[in-house]
């Protein structure tokens, strides 16, 4: 009875041990951004900028695995002008229904020992959720080290028709085609 | 002939205005001024968590964009943002962060944003302190 205890107790221990072991290994690598910077712009000369920015943008990298992770609420995002915002989120993005955008990406052949405080373009493939639509995109992000925490930049383009927001011909000739969205993140370890 | 002259200016003179109005009303109209907005909703940090797990679309209907007074925790502290019972991410207007220490019991006031995933929190912005 009593060695069974010992024995039980020593089991206990080191699956402790063993645990707190894991969640350090998986802690390790995992850098976050909870201030992220997402600007979509989508003017067209002559007319009022079309343009918003998002600056509480989530973001997860894993320095192991090149994985990368972001989130974006909708309402978030803020235009110069209100007008244009409430139409955003009312008539386009219908934020009501599909409060937030992500991106579920992986950097590709990521070697973290090869970044530096200097750029290094690295390709990034991932899949963009947005108004219950998928779209694939791949980019060149720019990688460097900054003061222990990573940074990363970079821009794409997507279009309205990527994920079937209808531009009414009332005003499709003052927003642009194509969309540059472009992203910042300064992410540092968890 | 002379009220005709009349006529004709002051009807130029209250197009010019109603373009004016539109004008302004399509350009310059102001945002939301949330720290004088009535809140429509009191609840804990805790329960407005709670209802956002539970069903993250009906939460979504009854909190999105509404101006809420939250009660929570401060548990930890961020540039511009608090965190309340580790559950609520408090945002502030640049430059507006309030000095708290953690474990402060704290009321907010702001504007609900949604429920992030990846951080597991609801996301509150343009927040002020409410002190009661």
């Amino acid at each position: 009875m009593k060695i069974m205890k010992k024995n039980i107790k020593q089991f206990v221990l080191s699956l402790i041990v063993l645990l707190s072991a894991s969640s350090l290994l998986s802690a390790q690598g995992k850098y976050i951004d909870k201030k992220g910077k997402i600007t979509f712009e989508a003017s067209e000369e002559l007319f009022e900028p079309v343009k918003a920015t998002n600056a509480s943008v989530t973001a997860i990298f894993n320095s192991e695995t090149g994985e990368i992770a972001a989130l974006a609420l909708m309402k978030g995002f803020r235009f110069k002008n209100s007008l244009m915002e409430e139409h955003f989120n009312e008539n386009y993005i219908e934020s009501e229904t599909y409060p937030k955008a992500t991106f579920k990406g992986k950097l590709k052949d990521f070697d973290f020992s090869k970044i530096t405080e200097n750029n290094t373009e690295v390709i990034v493939n991932g899949k963009i959720e947005l108004r219950g639509k998928e779209k694939e995109v791949s980019t060149t992000l720019i990688v460097k080290k900054f003061e222990g925490s990573i940074i990363i930049q970079g821009s794409f383009k997507v279009t309205p028709a990527d994920f079937d927001i209808e531009i009414p011909s009332v005003v499709k000739n003052k927003i642009a085609k194509e969309i540059i969205v472009t992203v910042d993140f300064n992410l540092s370890q968890k | 002939m002379k009220r005709k002259k009349i006529i004709a200016l002051l009807s130029i003179f209250v197009l010019i205005l109603v373009a004016f109005f539109v004008y302004d009303y399509t350009f310059n109209s102001k945002h939301r001024d949330i720290a004088n907005e009535e809140a429509t909703v009191v609840l804990s940090a805790v329960n407005l968590f709670n209802d956002f797990q539970k069903d993250e679309a009906v939460a979504t209907t009854k909190y999105l964009d509404k101006v809420i007074e939250i009660k929570g925790s401060v548990s930890a502290i961020e540039d511009n943002a608090i965190v309340l019972n580790n559950q609520i991410q408090v945002g502030f207007n640049i430059g507006e962060t309030p000095k708290l220490t953690n474990g402060t019991a704290l009321t907010i006031k702001g504007r609900c944003v949604g429920y992030d995933e990846l951080l597991e929190m609801v996301k509150i912005d343009q927040a002020t302190v409410i002190n009661k």
